[in-house]
């Protein structure tokens, strides 16, 4: 996580910690590796301070929230049946 | 065309039927189901589960703080629903000393939330002044042989920054936690919010001592400036405070 604000330290490329957390992310949902419905709303919140603070964008936000929301169904929707629901 | 159930945001103290002129999830009307001198404050919603988008919780507080501003709450998690008119009550006959006693404990109180960020330019001056180690790796980053050596460079000089963050995390958060701690009937310790966020904490104060506890928060807030950001927000209902357990309706 903290890589990011190396590159702008050490390497000079300007690189901002936000950019990495939104990689970080996106990387998390795709590899499906966000799979408690615990974790998913740590980063929906996560998002949410990120949009108050101007370090992401409203369609940005938007476009995760989608795909972390459609995640958050598809926990549920496995928790359930492996509860036989 | 789906069940209608309960959406319920919290708990209040209200021995008289209200409805309120506020609206709640999806524009719905908000309004009370009593029970002995208790009432749970719903609106009604055609779903049996509502997704935590931003639009949702946002309503979801926003009902919440509008009651804080007359009653004392327990407010509920985002999310839940009763499947009529009938469970709401049932859930607040089930629970009905536990409530009692949560309302009476927490009345006149409010909780506050406090989050620190470490900020980003002092980090990387932090980073730049003068650690002879880090500009030791500079010159090896600069003179890699590939990618890979770069980056394991780089997640060497990565622990560096996270030695910082603990420092700062020992010599502001926690000074700051221990200070506002002293000034509140209770606190509480929340999970961070990521790699910046070194002190996320809620505190239960008293209503009347809320502008103290704000002008003590905003003096912390200038003695660190430059290093950490201060995310104050309150008041809020006490979610972190409650002790108490519901007994689902059925």
């Amino acid at each position: 996580m903290i890589i990011g604000l190396l590159y702008d330290v050490l390497v000079g490329v300007p690189f901002t910690l936000c950019r990495e957390i939104l990689m970080k992310l996106r990387d998390e949902i795709d590899k499906e590796r966000l799979i408690t419905e615990e974790s998913i709303k740590e980063r929906l919140q996560q998002l949410q301070l990120m949009l108050q603070d101007g370090e992401l964008s409203e369609e940005e936000y938007q476009e995760l929230e989608d795909q972390l929301i459609e995640r958050l169904r598809s926990v549920k929707e496995y928790s359930r049946s492996q509860r036989g629901e | 065309m789906p069940q209608q159930g309960k959406y319920i945001y919290g708990i209040i103290e209200e021995p008289q039927p209200r409805r309120f002129s506020f609206s709640g999830i999806e524009g719905a009307e908000v309004y009370t189901n009593n029970y002995q001198g208790l009432a749970a404050v719903v609106s009604d919603i055609e779903v049996n589960e509502i997704d935590p988008t931003r639009k949702n919780v946002l309503a979801h507080t926003v009902v919440q703080d509008k009651l804080l501003k007359d009653y004392t709450i327990l407010p509920m998690g985002f999310g839940m629903i009763a499947g009529s008119n009938d469970d709401v009550l049932k859930l607040l006959e089930k629970n009905y000393p536990g409530l009692s006693r949560e309302l009476a404990r927490l009345a006149g109180k409010v909780a506050v939330e406090l989050k620190v960020f470490w900020d980003q330019e002092a980090m990387v001056k932090g980073l730049q002044g003068g650690n002879e180690e880090l500009t030791r790796l500079k010159t090896k980053i600069a003179a890699a042989s590939s990618p890979i050596e770069a980056q394991r460079l780089l997640i060497e000089a990565g622990r560096m920054v996270e030695c910082i963050a603990l420092d700062w995390k020992e010599r502001y958060a926690e000074r700051v936690y221990a200070v506002l701690k002293r000034l509140s009937i209770e606190a509480k310790l929340n999970n961070s919010l990521g790699v910046k966020n070194i002190l996320n904490a809620s505190f239960l104060i008293d209503r009347s001592e809320e502008s103290n506890f704000q002008q003590e928060v905003y003096k912390l807030d200038s003695q660190y400036q430059g290093k950490v950001n201060f995310k104050y927000v309150g008041p809020l209902a006490p979610y972190s405070f409650i002790n108490l357990e519901l007994e689902p309706a059925n």
